[in-house]
């Protein structure tokens, strides 16, 4: 998991905040990171609240693996340039 | 210089001949590559939709190549083990008929892709690559942390899928399968490439705004072949499942996107044959270089780096140099 966000990573948070933007890339940076492990820990504990403890981690861990992806299709989606990229 | 029909029927009947030649002399080895050769160009031939018909460059068809495993997986696992899929509001029970998992392969993937596509097409350049890596990757994650069906572990069937008045389990009967269904999809591939939506695709990589100016909408012309292209590779991935017996997150991988394009790149962009070439030269070489060492993929790196460099239009383009009207 570690190896494959170190691979993604940089790409990704560029990516997400605008390519050719310095400011960008600090805050891409930090809200990948913190929507990986923010979400490894508090999405288990959500599904914990309404489900059993196996499944809820089970489910829980699933999600939370795919949330940087998912940040990163909603900014693309919402941002078609990134969050402090240029319109072209 | 070869005339690239010409260069065509030669692949046609290597495709065709290999096999034979490997039936008589009893070397069933070699027929499982040449159809691990066949269903990986299938997957090229519906990924060249996109990238060489459409320029859409998408690194998240392993998606869809998936999707088609596990539809696979799904339908046969059930099969195998007598445990209907859904008992309410109505039963589905699994099956271990080619035909059905084929149809089922085609919708999933057909589904997944114009949802993806819905939303990716949104963007265009760096950006589209980006997302479309995005959504691979997030159902690759969701495959390799879903328990429900194997997992990281992935999914293993007992026995190969029927098809109707074949025995699938004969190498050469399942090859006969497969090279028909490539050779479908290459036809219907030639009849797109002339047709008026394969013009106006055309158009569209070329330049959108001409395209928009004569009132028509590139993002819907670029849907449907995002959505054919997906179609076509979730069922080359159905194939492939069933040539394993096996599926497994790997199929997801964006390592997977990458080797489809890679095929495409190698045998020429937008050549009816292009993802055919660059896939038998992938399995050739992993087959021949596999043996010498471990990281065989240094000198298909090479390779690849070389054809980029040097020969503009693939393998194809080296032999038969540009087409006349191209562009």
């Amino acid at each position: 998991m570690g190896q494959i966000l170190l691979k993604n990573g940089g790409v990704l948070r560029s990516q997400v905040s605008g390519i050719g933007s310095v400011k960008g890339a600090l805050i891409g940076a930090l809200l990948v990171g913190l929507t990986d492990t923010m979400g490894g820990v508090l999405l288990p504990a959500l599904f914990r609240t309404f489900m059993d403890g196996s499944s809820a981690a089970a489910i829980g861990s699933a999600l939370a693996s795919m949330m940087i992806y998912v940040l990163m299709a909603g900014v693309l989606i919402f941002k078609p340039t990134g969050l402090f990229g240029n319109r072209t | 210089m070869i005339a690239e029909r010409h260069l065509n029927g030669l692949i046609v009947g290597l495709l065709i001949l290999f096999p034979l030649w490997a039936w008589l002399s009893d070397e069933p080895f070699m027929i499982t590559l040449a159809t691990k050769a066949v269903i990986l160009a299938l997957a090229g031939v519906g990924l060249n939709i996109a990238l060489g018909l459409g320029g859409l460059i998408s690194l998240g068809h392993a998606a869809f190549f998936g999707i088609g495993g596990y539809a696979m997986g799904v339908l046969a696992s059930h099969a195998q083990n007598y445990d209907p899929i859904l008992e309410s509001p109505f039963v589905i029970e699994g099956t271990k008929s080619m035909p059905i998992i084929w149809l089922v392969a085609l919708l999933a993937s057909g589904i997944v892709a114009l949802a993806i596509g819905a939303l990716s097409l949104r963007t265009a350049g760096a950006y589209f690559i980006m997302i479309t890596l995005a959504f691979g990757q997030m159902l690759f994650f969701f495959a390799i942390s879903w328990p429900g069906y194997g997992g990281e572990d992935g999914l293993s069937i007992y026995v190969r899928n029927d098809f109707p008045g074949l025995n699938t389990l004969d190498p050469i009967q399942f090859y006969a399968i497969t090279l028909t269904l490539l050779f479908i999809a290459l036809a219907f591939f030639a009849r797109l490439v002339r047709s008026p939506f394969g013009l106006a695709l055309n158009a569209a990589r070329q330049s959108s705004q001409r395209v928009e100016t004569i009132g028509m909408s590139p993002y819907r012309i670029r849907l449907v072949a995002f959505v054919l292209s997906g179609m076509v590779t979730g069922l080359a991935g159905a194939l492939f499942a069933d040539l394993n017996r096996f599926v497994s997150p790997t199929m997801l991988s964006w390592q997977t996107s990458g080797e489809i394009m890679v095929f495409i790149i190698m045998g020429g962009v937008g050549r009816l044959f292009g993802p055919v070439v660059g896939a038998t030269v992938f399995i050739v070489l992993e087959h021949l270089l596999g043996g010498l060492s471990e990281f065989w993929h240094i000198y298909l790196g090479f390779l690849l780096l070389m054809i980029v460099l040097f020969a503009r239009g693939g393998l194809i383009g080296l032999i038969c140099g540009r087409p006349p009207v191209h562009d």
